[in-house]
């Protein structure tokens, strides 16, 4: 089979995965992220690489592909903001989060700064209300956040790629403290 | 039978087979449940929640779709709680829906119309904007308009469940949630039109008939559709006497409800303006337009003209199968009768009368499987790897087989195993695909049949029978057979052994058998094959051959076929006519003077210099068509025919039903049903022979008169055989018939730059009649020829480039555009048979021996690259 985009590490990194699932459909979800980890995102040629890979059409790649914003359909930034928007962070302020981070980046949720370091995005809850608000950038979690909070982590990642203040996903929260 | 369930909803005392849903047990006691996503044909999925209602001692409110009865169950379907919660349902729903009803072409018959009238709020809570898609097009014949959409999944599920062709999807969610192609890209799907049809509001309507009814004024008639064998029941629906489009009701009819692109967007031939409407005489090279009177007195006189000059035997008719049993059993009686030749022949003779004479030579009969058998069938033997393109709905049901109730289909054939995204290939879909070399199915054939008779399976077969079948098979040896088709031994004996252990083993065959060389062979070795697995004979076991135009069998059995008349009834060899080819050949060495060409054109099956050369050597030349053609332009005299959709009758389906036809509209224009022009000219025709009674009979017999006479002349054994009778000439069959069989030496060398070419079908299409309806040519209006795309970029040929096939090296080419087909085998090629004449003089015929028919769909050719000329 030929495949388009996807590349024979990552064909065979899916394929490692058969045994562990009943049918090769149900390896739909760990094949689409493999596919985003190696493009970035999820463009159609790399859906229907995993589609063929799989035996599935196109199309039933892309219902799921939809379904969970985990999955980025169109390329994004080098930094990626995930800002929840569940009732607990919410309730403490993450409105004007997402209004703070527009306004600084110039951009809306769901587009990329013209210089491609950040994409803003809004997601569901992501576990971590005790320290709301919060917002995911890339893999590290950065929680009970204030503005003055996220021009260090935005300048911190410009500069070196990463931010002191970022947490382990399970920070804590202190008792009667609000930073 | 399941154990009976007694149930109570509304007060009302029910009894229903155990493992029925809720929901069908009340639709059972005249109690109807609004609902969305339910549909009898779909798994229960209880998304919508519309249909809930209240059981007594259950918790909460319940999906009746997705609830089975239980003993002594009390429903209740209408309780405020009920109410309440519907309104909720319905709340949430009409939220976002427009009120467009009024330009939805689904208004009048929306489901959504009809429960919101009943289960609705008055007013509603939503204050909000209303969510808004961007409209868009499925492709040239859907519009997707999914602010109507209710999100029941219905359609997506169908095109999974039922097609398998899982073009659509659920894509996005929650407010957002709509239904879509990959990517909002255009479908290339099957374009059954399944999901306009299941849907239950106006967010999948047909483009084909936009805006041009509304669903009240529809006249609807239940008639067979005319393309293939399948034998679908469909609902023409016209506005007047135009029919605007076409349904088909759940469940009802040989194919439950479902169709192909061709039955739900193939109606456009019917009011086609191109549509032959005047009876026309053409003298010294003009045409005159005549009345009907006028032509059939033209076409009695000539013909008995020719009959006092030449006698009888130098008048010659050929009838297409797609007319009536009616037309077909009038038009020989015409001929045989009336004016008294033997020359009668119909397009059965390009392929299904070989299945008929091999059958009936084996079996008696040609009636052995029916759909249930299919979908009953625990191995499906298929020789027709393009089923799902050429008999859609026969391939429904082999999909319901193999996914449903997991039945074993080995498919033998010349395709790859790979398919186009979004259309099914029965190759693909196949547990055991064998992908013989092209032109090799007889000798794959006997491969199964040697394992078969040396296997040790159990069957009724006596040990005589055993013995002669190996001896017969004695002198042919696996690796000759592998060198042929390209299957080994083992393959062979595997797939032998499957079959033959059946319990219910149906074998199914298609074009690649009958319209290919040594079909009638071929036929005989398939039923050599079943007799020896154990598999005809018993209920549940036979052969089913599929056949391309919708009354093939009809066609033979009605008598239309120089070998039999009516009843499948013998013709002696001395009284034995002309088949199809015999009477061109006699035409052009001037023995036939006068042919009556019913809807049939010898261009489209044999060398078209030959039948020029034939057809211009005759004295008289009736063409009677719906269309224009070849025959048409060179015909003395031309009578318009009218459609399957202006006439009433009967048509014989692949399985052997006969099934009612009804006529929907009047006549187009001033055409007339062949078989009120059969009996107007058996009239005029008997009036000159000097019985001036006749001619004062003017009104035509109604064509119920025409059915009762047919059965009562038919033997009273027609159409079924019992299974002791199949036996028994199965039996005799066996201790007479078999012949040693030989295999070709060696396998045919593979040349460097040389593609197998075969015709054959495509899903769109059925024979020249589809071209006509603008729906199917939207789908594929020109010709193109298929290529694997591995040899594609072999050879540096991009999509939609020109190329330029040549057979044997030197003559002309021809000239046409590829497409990309992973179906195809590496090294072939394929060409729709619908288009373009000068394909066929490529391609080299032969003729049967022994049933006349005539084989011209494969062959081999040579490819090039049409170089860009130099600007």
């Amino acid at each position: 089979m030929r495949l388009k985009v996807l590349s024979d590490k990552a064909k065979e990194a899916i394929e490692v995965q058969f045994p562990s699932y009943p049918d090769k459909r149900s390896v739909l979800l760990p094949a689409l992220r493999i596919a985003q980890e190696e493009i970035g995102y999820l463009s159609e040629s790399a859906m229907i690489d995993v589609a063929d890979l799989l035996g599935l059409t196109p199309v039933q790649v892309y219902e799921v592909a939809t379904f969970y914003s985990q999955y980025n359909l169109k390329p994004v930034g080098k930094y990626l903001i995930q800002v929840c928007k569940t009732l607990s962070c919410a309730l403490v302020g993450a409105g004007s989060i997402v209004t703070y981070l527009q306004e600084k980046l110039g951009i809306r949720t769901g587009e990329t700064t013209s210089d491609g370091l950040f994409t803003l995005k809004l997601v569901e809850c992501l576990a971590a209300c005790g320290s709301a608000p919060m917002m995911q950038i890339n893999d590290r979690y950065y929680e009970q956040l204030t503005p003055e909070k996220m021009d260090r982590i935005l300048e911190d990642l410009k500069r070196d790629g990463k931010s002191p203040l970022a947490t382990g996903p399970f920070m804590l929260p202190v008792m009667g403290e609000r930073s | 039978m399941n154990k009976m369930i007694k149930l109570k909803i509304n007060d009302l005392e029910v009894e229903v087979e155990d493992g029925t849903l809720l929901i069908e047990a009340a639709k059972k006691a005249g109690v109807e449940i609004p609902h969305f996503c339910y549909h009898p044909k779909l798994k229960p999925d209880a998304n919508c929640r519309m249909c809930i209602v209240e059981i007594e001692k259950a918790r909460k409110l319940q999906t009746s779709c997705s609830t089975p009865v239980t003993e002594g169950m009390v429903v209740k379907t209408n309780s405020p709680e009920v109410k309440e919660a519907q309104f909720g349902v319905m709340e949430f729903l009409l939220g976002n829906h427009p009120l467009d009803c009024p330009e939805c072409d689904q208004g009048g018959e929306c489901q959504l119309q009809d429960f919101a009238h009943e289960n609705s709020p008055m007013t509603s809570r939503f204050v909000e904007e209303k969510r808004v898609f961007e409209k868009e097009y499925f492709g040239p014949l859907i519009e997707k308009e999914m602010n109507r959409c209710v999100s029941c999944l219905r359609c997506v599920r169908y095109c999974d469940e039922v097609v398998g062709s899982n073009a659509l999807g659920s894509m996005q969610r929650g407010n957002m949630h709509e239904i879509g192609a990959f990517a909002h890209q255009e479908l290339e799907c099957e374009y059954c039109g399944g999901c306009i049809q299941i849907c239950p509001v106006g967010a999948l309507t047909s483009r084909l008939s936009m805006y041009d009814y509304r669903t009240w004024q529809l006249k609807k008639t239940e008639t067979i559709c005319n393309y293939c064998g399948d034998g679908c029941l469909l609902t023409l629906e016209g506005v007047k006497d135009d029919i605007t489009r076409v349904s088909s009701e759940m469940g009802a009819g040989r194919n439950g409800g479902d169709l192909c692109a061709r039955g739900f967007f193939g109606y456009g031939m019917i009011n086609h303006a191109e549509r032959l409407s005047r009876p026309t005489v053409r003298t010294k090279g003009r045409d005159l337009q005549v009345t009907w009177d006028w032509a059939a007195d033209k076409t009695a006189s000539g013909l008995n003209e020719i009959k006092a000059k030449y006698g009888p035997q130098a008048i010659g008719g050929v009838i297409s199968a797609h007319c009536t049993n009616e037309e077909i059993y009038l038009f020989q009686k015409l001929m045989r009768q009336t004016i008294g030749t033997s020359h009668i022949d119909s397009s059965a003779r390009l392929g299904h009368i070989n299945a008929v004479s091999g059958l009936v030579k084996a079996f008696g009969t040609t009636r052995m499987v029916r759909y249930e058998d299919i979908l009953q069938a625990d191995v499906l033997l298929v020789f027709a790897g393009e089923l799902t393109e050429s008999n859609p709905i026969t391939a429904i049901k082999v999909k319901e087989a193999v996914r449903q109730n997991k039945a074993k289909l080995i498919a033998v054939d010349s395709y790859s195993a790979g398919r186009e995204t979004y259309i099914s290939h029965l190759p693909n879909l196949a547990t055991h695909h064998l992908e013989i070399r092209p032109g090799t199915e007889g000798t794959a054939i006997l491969g199964l049949l040697k394992a078969v008779a040396e296997g040790s399976h159990q069957t009724s077969l006596s040990q005589t029978a055993r013995d002669k079948f190996k001896e017969s098979l004695s002198s042919v040896s696996y690796d000759n057979i592998e060198a042929v088709t390209g299957i080994s031994e083992k393959t062979f004996r595997e797939m032998g052994t499957l079959y033959a252990g059946a319990q219910r083993g149906v074998l199914i065959f298609g074009r690649a058998i009958t319209r290919c060389e040594e079909g009638y062979q071929n036929v005989l070795k398939l039923a050599d094959l079943a007799i020896a697995a154990g598999q005809a004979g018993q209920p549940g076991k036979g052969l089913l051959s599929l056949t391309k135009e919708n009354n093939e069998y009809g066609a033979v059995e009605m008598g239309g076929a120089s070998e039999y008349l009516p009843g499948l009834q013998p013709v002696g060899a001395e009284q034995k006519g002309h088949t199809l080819v015999e009477m061109i050949d006699a035409a052009a060495r001037g023995e036939i003077k006068a042919l009556y060409l019913v809807g049939e054109n010898p261009f489209r099956s044999l060398p078209q210099k030959k039948v020029e050369e034939a057809l211009s050597n005759l004295e008289l030349l009736i063409c009677q068509d719906l269309f224009p053609s070849e025959v048409s332009a060179l015909a003395h005299i031309i009578l318009p025919a009218a459609s399957y959709a202006e006439k009433s009758g009967h048509f014989t389906n692949l399985e052997g039903e006969v099934q009612k036809v009804r006529k929907a509209i009047e006549p187009v224009g001033n055409s007339k049903p062949d078989w009120e022009i059969f009996s107007l000219l058996e009239r005029k025709l008997e009036a000159e022979l000097g019985d001036p009674s006749q001619s004062q009979k003017l009104e035509a017999p109604s064509v119920d008169v025409v059915w009762r006479e047919i059965v009562t002349t038919l033997p009273a054994a027609w159409p079924n055989l019992s299974e002791e009778k199949i036996v028994a000439k199965m039996t005799a069959y066996i201790e007479n018939g078999l012949r040693s069989y030989v295999v070709p030496e060696r396998a045919r060398e593979k040349e460097e730059g040389v593609f197998d070419l075969s015709m054959s079908q495509v899903l769109f299409h059925a024979g020249r009649m589809s071209t006509y309806a603008p729906g199917l040519t939207t789908l594929l209006e020109k010709a193109v020829v298929l290529i694997h795309p591995d040899d594609a970029e072999d050879l540096e040929i991009q999509e939609g480039e020109e190329i330029e096939l040549k057979a044997g090296g030197n003559g002309s080419g021809v000239t046409v555009p590829v497409k990309f087909s992973k179906k195809l085998s590496v090294g072939s090629l394929l060409f729709p048979e619908h288009f373009g004449l000068e394909m066929q003089a490529l391609l080299p015929l032969t003729v049967d021996p022994i049933t006349g028919v005539p084989y011209g769909d494969r062959g081999r050719v040579t490819l090039a690259k049409v170089s860009a000329p130099v600007s």
